[in-house]
């Protein structure tokens, strides 16, 4: 295995495209987890470490915000981001513990892709756009649209993810993330992310995505349609979340089986919606 | 603490803890020797399967591979503690999954893991005995065919396939007493398989010097244990081997017995180099050993007025692939199966089976966690049904010293009442008793209780003092300190003896070359057993001191006494004295040599009556003097997501005399944790006889968010006549209460009463629909 | 297999140009090659904690670092810290309070607590100390002592009583 050290982009992308079946490290908290399982042995790794700028974050005047792909999951956590992408610092705040956040990168998690992480959930309800960049060039994909099945994404083998986009978020808009884990720093066994927009006590718009209950981040037109326009009261987030409940396939393992992850996706929508409506409350 | 010596009960810092704290202190792993390979295993993937051929060429041909190992290369030598069934690789079949098959040694550990992988095994799967129904049903697989021909010592006497003790302990007449009761509780309660994630993984390190003598350095409980069970299996006198034990990383029962040493040994053996061995975590997990998961049916009866009157008990521990401690563990068990508690009428039976699961082990508590979860929630159920307050309940039927145990031993001290009024009184109990299922958000908080006894004492240890030149003290002993401060304890004791400064005792890390015999560092036996020996070594210094005093001042020995700080005098005459140093010098240059006491002893209490009680195949006559707890947790249940959160605790333990405060503490403070952890959260899984989360990320222990700081260690010394300055052990006991108390707190938070551990999120939740459908 | 590399390292202070194979990590070159052995191995999958050194001055999994992309960083382990004023409070309080037994976790403890006093304000509380420790195992003290002494370093060492270090 052989490991470069590219100082740009392109260069990254060369060494991606010129070597079967190598990867890029970033952080290293997942991929060297999995080297040292016996669980991957890639004949190359580039690492992401020297690209210059890719550790930028940047708040705009507009309150969007622009993160490199390098930016570690402890500068997003210790970051004040305005309206309702609190919840992706909230989110980055719980990832596993201090040391791993301290070298984890954003980008990372969102290309590891595994359906239990936290950041790509509120990513999904901040509704960020990612910026991928191959030989062919640069494109824009929607977190949406990244996450495609258990640790894979929409990146092509030679793509590299670069940088994030987070639109501004509308006035009055709060954001919440939501765990539940077994125990502190565990994946999560349901995580909730939302992201709400609020019109003097009333809900205009919500986004709400479910971490851990399917092989990729869960969000519902219908489960948000739900909770638009209306107080947010109990019967409506209890629509939403019996929304969400039917439609989420978790997967079974050592956290729960997945009939009770079903089972606690309504009473945790119910926390997490409550929880962004709470700041949308407490003086700023 | 009148007229105790200043070492006794000081909150003395451990000497082991300042190269822990700068990373200095050295573990297995830690270490390198000249020349030294490294090897690695390759681990069963089936988990009942006949080795059909095993093609190592591959591994061999792999550059810097020094050897490969399997099953048939090794002697037909087999070792164990009650029935001879283990060998280092597997021998013929494979009996669980992650058994190691093959190992391989060569220059570095890259290369060692590399050849393992490329070794190829043609296995025929058998059919795998997969849980403790399976293991007895009629016409059951056995998991040892060749059971009949293995050694056994003693003979236990075996009624059924698969199993690998029965035993019974009974008084009075059960089926008659029934009537009497008013009201009877009856329930079925499993409990997990906990695996010991003691941090520190296994590792060994094995050699032999040009004369053909064995050096194994490893983490162990025993150096004398491994030092003969390595004597069995590679057929060399004990007196061609030394056993030494570095810095151990946490044991808790798990590396009581051997680990890997008779395979480290015999790739040394044949490479004739050092070799290392370190087990990965993954590894160990598979290989190594666990907790006995088991299921325990209860039946207890009780007057309205709240006296006990009748308990039957049957409990099946698994134990796995092999038998290991299981017959030990059982019968420990069932001693505590009673409760401390005097219920006239008891019929306690259990056996231990065989399946194709990782062979279980000794662990904290040693079967007592087991029975005890069950008990103790009986009798919260019969407090509920009686009315009664839980520790009013507790209190009226509570042992008390000069009582018997079951099994007619007299009990020599008991501090239990103190440990429940303790307990009860510190935590207010009252106030969080009347307010059960309050709570807001969807949680509930409830508080409950637990009594429970364990045993310190069983078999052999001894212990040697020196007095050296200067009139310090050099104590040697063979307790293995796995870091629950045994060495500083022994130490302590012999200063206290002496009465001396502790910084003039000496102590040295176990080695079998060097040191006397103990048995082993386990069953909370430490400070008593142990602590006697030095006790009665010290005796012996203080009467050879005695006498030399007694010789330079031409008076009676009887009339010397010693004085705290090392000095011997004339009774009444402060003038009149010595220091040791002078003493010893005295000793060492003119007349009598070098003062050297030494103290040995077998476990020497009250053996069981068996005029009065009915003791099946039990495999010792007398195990130890008693030590008692409390404990009181207050919990909050999350009713939406089944979550039980530990807010506060209070643990009592009665542990005759603290010989060192905070060392109890520590003992009091991670015992519960781990309990917390057994009761709440840890369970090792299998499907299909395969491990389901044998590592760190899928098996979780609890970390520091988990877990709340208000635990309060609450130490009640009630001394016990034969234990040195009245001390007695507390090792395992803390672990044994939490699980029952926790259950107890659930069961007053939501009206439900959970009989299965751990309380998962998803079990309490489903408790919790399920009583809502009622 | 591809062979060896030698990667320049700053640990503790010196240059070290040890070999690292192929997929070896911070963690087994520290081990294996620099003869440093206080960082611990208890999982090599990053969930425990006992492997913790400062990269860049930042507490770090040294299982979950390559040991070639460690090129030019910064490391300091446990054996770094010796003259440390902070380690050295965090010492005298945890070795009183009883929050050592078995030691395997205890470098990497000592490890982290002390990048969280090098970045703290004033004196971490017990929450702040617990938060910090979430990833690092102890099996043994339960935390209670490991807590309770650090926030007794912690007043010691970053403010609120006179004349310690990190005023
Ligand atoms: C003990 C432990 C606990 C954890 N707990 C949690 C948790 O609770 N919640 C959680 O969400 N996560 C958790 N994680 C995962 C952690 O957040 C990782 O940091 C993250 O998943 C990966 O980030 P990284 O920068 O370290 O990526 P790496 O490990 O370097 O890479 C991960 C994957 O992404 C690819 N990759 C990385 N960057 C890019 C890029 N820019 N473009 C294309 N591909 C890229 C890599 O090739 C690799 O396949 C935990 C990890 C550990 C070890
Ligand atoms: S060994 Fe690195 S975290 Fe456990
Ligand atoms: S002291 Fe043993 S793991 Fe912490």
């Amino acid at each position: 295995m052989q490991l470069f050290h590219p100082t740009t982009i392109d260069e990254a992308v060369a060494l991606l495209a010129a070597h079967d079946e190598a990867r890029c490290i970033a952080g290293g908290q997942s991929l060297v987890a999995m080297l040292n399982l016996g669980l991957l042995d890639p004949p190359a790794l580039v690492s992401l470490r020297k690209v210059e700028g890719l550790d930028r974050l940047t708040r705009h005047a507009d309150g969007s915000v622009a993160m490199g792909a390098a930016v570690t999951q402890a500068a997003l956590a210790s970051t004040d981001l305005p309206g309702a992408l609190a919840v992706l610092s909230e989110a980055a705040q719980q990832v596993a513990h201090p040391a791993i956040r301290n070298f984890g990168t954003v980008g990372g998690a969102l290309c590891h892709a595994d359906p239990a992480a936290d950041l790509p959930p509120a990513f999904v309800a901040a509704d960020a756009r990612l910026t991928a960049i191959g030989p062919d060039g640069a494109r824009s994909i929607r977190a949406e649209d990244f996450f495609l099945d258990y640790l894979t994404t929409a990146l092509a083998e030679d793509e590299i993810l670069t940088e994030i986009r987070l639109p501004p978020p509308p006035p009055g808009s709060v954001g919440a993330y939501h765990k539940f884990a077994r125990v502190d720093g565990d994946y999560a066994t349901v995580s909730v992310a939302v992201a709400l927009t609020l019109e003097d006590g009333i809900c205009r718009a919500a986004r709400v995505v479910l971490g851990s209950c399917a092989a990729q981040p869960l969000r519902l037109d219908a489960a948000d349609a739900a909770l638009a326009d209306t107080q947010l009261d109990s019967d409506a987030v209890a629509r939403a979340g019996a929304l969400l409940q039917d439609s989420a396939e978790p997967l079974a393992d050592m956290r729960g089986s997945a009939d009770y992850r079903r089972r606690i996706i309504p009473g945790l929508v119910a926390r997490a919606v409550e929880a962004a409506r709470a700041r949308s409350e407490a003086p700023a | 603490m009148k007229g105790l010596p200043e070492a006794i009960g000081a909150r003395l810092p451990r000497r082991d803890a300042a190269d822990k704290l700068a990373g200095a202190a050295r573990y297995t792993d830690d270490l390198s020797r000249p020349g030294m390979l490294h090897a690695a295993i390759l681990g069963s993937p089936w988990p009942s399967a006949r080795i059909l051929g095993i093609d190592t060429a591959a591994a061999r041909a792999l550059p810097g591979v020094r050897a490969v190992l399997t099953g048939a290369d090794l002697p037909d030598r087999r070792w164990g503690l009650f029935v001879y069934d283990e060998t280092p690789l597997a021998a013929g079949v494979v009996r669980y999954v992650g058994e190691p098959v093959a190992a391989v040694a060569a220059a570095d550990l890259a290369t060692a893991r590399a050849a393992a992988a490329l070794i190829e095994v043609d296995y025929e799967e058998l059919t795998p005995v997969l849980s403790i129904e399976a293991a007895l049903e009629d016409g059951a697989v056995p998991v040892h065919r060749e059971f009949g021909s293995y050694e056994k010592r003693p003979d236990l006497g075996f009624e059924r396939v698969n199993e690998i003790a029965r035993q019974e302990f009974s008084e009075g007449d059960v089926e008659a007493a029934w009537a009497d009761c008013d009201v009877i509780v009856e329930g079925v309660y499993q409990v997990p398989s906990q695996s010991h994630v003691y941090l520190e993984p296994v590792s060994a390190i094995a050699e032999f010097d040009r004369a053909g003598k064995l050096t194994v350095r490893s983490a162990n409980q025993s150096v004398n244990k491994v030092q003969a069970t390595l004597s069995r299996a590679l057929d060399l006198p004990m007196s061609k081997i030394r056993v030494v034990t570095p810095a151990v990383g946490g044991a808790f029962g798990g590396k009581s017995g051997v680990t890997v040493q008779p395979l480290v040994a015999h790739l040394a053996r044949v490479t004739g180099r050092p070799v290392k061995l370190t087990l990965t975590r993954e590894e160990d997990f598979m290989a190594m050993r666990r907790r006995h998961p088991a299921v325990v049916r209860v039946r207890t009866g009780a007057k309205a007025d709240g006296t006990l009157i009748a308990r039957d008990l049957d409990i099946v521990y698994d134990g796995g692939a092999y038998a290991e401690d299981s017959p030990a563990v059982l019968g420990f068990g069932l001693l505590m199966a009673r409760g401390p508690y005097a219920i006239p009428h008891c019929r306690l039976r259990g056996r231990a089976v065989y399946t194709n699961r990782l062979r279980a082990a000794g662990f904290r508590g040693y079967g007592n966690p087991q029975v005890t979860f069950a008990t103790e929630a009986q009798i919260d159920e019969l407090a509920d049904r009686l009315g009664l307050d839980p520790v009013e309940l507790r209190l009226k039927n509570a042992v008390e010293a000069g009582g018997r145990w079951i099994g007619g031993q007299t009990i020599t001290s008991c501090g239990l009442r103190a440990c429940l009024t303790e307990a009860r009184d510190t935590s207010g109990w009252a106030g969080k008793r009347r307010d059960g299922g309050i709570g807001a958000g969807g949680k509930r908080r409830g508080v409950g209780v637990s009594a429970f006894a364990h045993i310190c004492g069983l078999l052999g240890t001894s212990a040697t003092v020196r007095l050296l030149e200067d009139g310090t003290a050099a104590l040697a002993h063979s307790a293995v300190d796995l870091g629950q401060g045994a060495e500083a304890a022994l130490a302590q004791i012999c200063a206290g003896a002496l009465d001396i400064d502790v910084d003039r005792v000496d102590s040295a890390p176990a080695d079998s070359g060097a040191a006397p015999y103990n048995w082993s560092t386990g069953g909370s036996r430490v400070t008593y057993m142990v602590g006697r020996a030095v006790m009665q070594a010290a005796d012996a210094v203080r009467q050879q001191i005695a006498r030399h005093a007694a010789e330079t001042f031409e008076c009676a020995p009887g009339d010397i006494e010693i004085r705290p700080g090392g000095r011997a005098g004339i009774v009444g005459v402060p003038e009149r004295e010595l220091s040791f140093g002078e003493i010893s010098l005295r000793a060492h240059y003119r007349t009598g040599g070098p003062i050297i006491g030494s103290g040995a002893l077998v476990y020497d209490g009250e053996a069981f009556d068996y005029k009065e009680a009915v003791i099946r195949n039990y495999p010792f006559e007398r195990v130890g003097t008693y030590v008692f707890g409390a404990h009181v947790v207050e919990v909050e249940v999350d009713t939406v997501t089944g979550k039980v959160e530990i807010l506060r605790a209070w643990a009592a333990h009665d542990v005759g005399r603290a010989i060192n405060p905070t060392s109890v503490e520590g003992q009091i403070l991670g015992g519960f944790v781990q309990g917390a952890g057994y009761a709440l959260l840890e369970e090792m899984l299998w499907e299909d006889g395969q491990p389901v989360n044998p590592s760190m990320m899928d098996y979780k222990v609890f970390g520091a968010l988990d877990l709340p700081l208000d635990i309060h260690p609450i130490i009640v010394e009630e001394p016990e006549p034969s234990g040195p300055f009245g001390a007695k052990g507390i090792g395992e006991p803390p672990l044994v209460g939490a699980a029952p108390a926790i259950a107890n707190a659930v069961a007053h938070a939501t009206g439900l009463r959970l009989r299965t551990i751990p309380m998962t999120p998803e079990r309490v939740l489903d408790a919790l629909a399920a009583a809502a459908e009622r | 297999m591809t062979a060896a590399v030698a990667v320049v390292l700053a640990v503790n202070g010196e240059a070290l140009s040890p070999l690292a194979g192929p997929g070896e990590t911070l963690l087994d070159i520290l081990r294996s090659r620099a003869e440093l052995t206080g960082s611990k191995r208890g999982c090599n999958t990053g969930v425990c904690g006992a492997c913790t050194v400062l990269v860049d001055g930042k507490a770090a999994r040294s299982c979950l670092m390559l040991a070639a992309d460690c090129a030019g960083r910064e490391i300091v382990t446990i054996e770094g810290l010796d003259g440390d004023p902070h380690a050295a409070l965090l010492r005298e309080e945890m070795a009183g309070a009883g929050a050592v037994q078995c030691g395997y976790c205890t470098p990497g403890i000592i490890v982290a607590l002390t990048d969280l006093f090098r970045g703290a304000a004033g004196p971490p509380d017990a929450g702040a100390v617990r938060h910090w420790l979430g990833g690092n195992i102890c099996r043994c003290t339960g935390y209670v002592s490991i807590v309770e002494a650090a926030v007794k370093a912690g007043r010691r060492a970053v403010g609120s009583e006179p004349g310690m270090p990190g005023q």
